[in-house]
């Protein structure tokens, strides 16, 4: 049967946070496990090699940092947004919302005659189509299906219909 | 500042401070600055940033300090807030640490030290005297996955126990040993086993 290494109960085990009999239960399998009895004594390497050697940051100016702790705060009380969020000044607003209005204006004019024009080719065509079937011809199309009639087009006689 | 409140301890004040206490918020920063900084700093490695991360982590304090119910210790939870703002910061900024990478710029984050170092089988503690060592550690644990980096700067460097490191990372202690059993396993092959 192949054992299983411990994982996570070496940590617990290391920080001494096992119930007594959980504690016993593993010292029992490190006796009988070298590859854990390795792990664990790399383990505190590890940790007691960390410890010893931790890095400093750069020194922190401590009246710099307050000064500027204070005028964020001041600034976050004042209802002080990110950039992004900032109130856009007057002038600025003033003028967008009036390039606002001339687009949508000019942007409804165009809309407006649009529809003029859409309106004045409809009626064009409307006519245009009553023309066509008033025209004897469109009584005629059927013979079109004819290529013999088509070929000799110019010397088909009139009919009395027509 | 009135040397009475400076006695309080730090759950007493983030209480007077949910009601705007200036006082008591001052106490808490003096008591604390050091500490968010240099754990800003564990976790990006930049000083600027860690300095303007700290106090962006005093500015979520002055104005959550209401929520903080009392359930945890006040280092845990302010400490929760630090880590969270660092791993947003870093989440961030992954882009850009991606396109240094790309330019070969970030490749080895260990830098000189180990550029002509062979490969850690060949057991890299016979060539780097200790000191060394305990850099090249230091400089591996920026290598760890956040969550793993998190648990292990928690524990060797502030000295929270397993209980507060997860109420800080908001997971299991379960979960916090494996973070750690991971972190170690990971930084074991620059130690000697002895």
């Amino acid at each position: 049967m192949v054992q299983r290494h411990l994982a996570g109960e070496l940590v617990a085990y290391l920080r001494d946070e096992l119930s007594a009999e959980a504690r016993l239960d593993i010292h029992r399998h490190l006796e009988g496990c070298p590859e854990c009895t390795a792990t664990l004594a790399a383990y505190r390497n590890v940790l007691d090699g960390l410890a010893a050697s931790i890095p400093e940051p750069p020194a922190l100016h401590p009246g710099a940092y307050w000064a500027e702790l204070r005028e964020k705060l001041e600034a976050r009380r004042r209802g002080g947004r990110a950039w992004w969020a900032a109130p856009v000044p007057l002038s600025l607003s003033a003028g967008l919302a009036a390039v606002l209005v001339l687009v949508t204006l000019y942007g409804t004019h165009q809309i407006r005659e649009h529809r003029d024009l859409a309106a004045l080719e409809e009626t064009v065509m409307g006519v245009r189509l009553e023309m066509i079937k008033e025209a004897p011809v469109m009584e005629h199309l059927d013979l079109l299906e004819d290529l013999e009639i088509i070929r000799q087009l110019d010397r088909v006689a009139p009919t009395a219909e027509s | 500042m009135d040397d009475a409140i400076a006695e309080w301890n730090d759950e007493a004040l983030c209480e007077r401070v949910a009601r705007k206490d200036e006082a008591a918020f001052d106490v808490l920063v003096e008591r604390y600055r050091q500490r968010a900084y240099r754990l800003a700093w564990s976790f990006l490695r930049n000083a600027d940033d860690a300095r303007d991360l700290s106090q962006e982590a005093f500015l979520r304090l002055y104005q959550t300090a209401g929520s903080f119910r009392g359930r945890a210790r006040f280092s845990t939870w302010f400490y929760r807030i630090v880590v969270n703002l660092c791993l947003d910061h870093r989440r961030k900024h992954r882009w850009w640490r991606t396109m240094l990478m790309w330019s070969g710029e970030g490749n080895d984050p260990r830098g000189a030290l180990l550029e002509r170092q062979p490969a850690p089988r060949v057991d890299p503690v016979d060539r780097l005297g200790r000191e060394q060592i305990m850099t090249v550690l230091w400089k591996a644990v920026e290598d760890l996955s956040p969550q793993q980096r998190a648990a292990l700067v928690l524990q060797v460097q502030e000295e929270l126990s397993t209980s507060e490191i997860a109420a800080v990372l908001g997971c299991s202690e379960a979960t916090v040993r494996v973070h750690l059993h991971r972190a170690l396993a990971s930084l074991r092959k620059w130690v000697r086993d002895d």
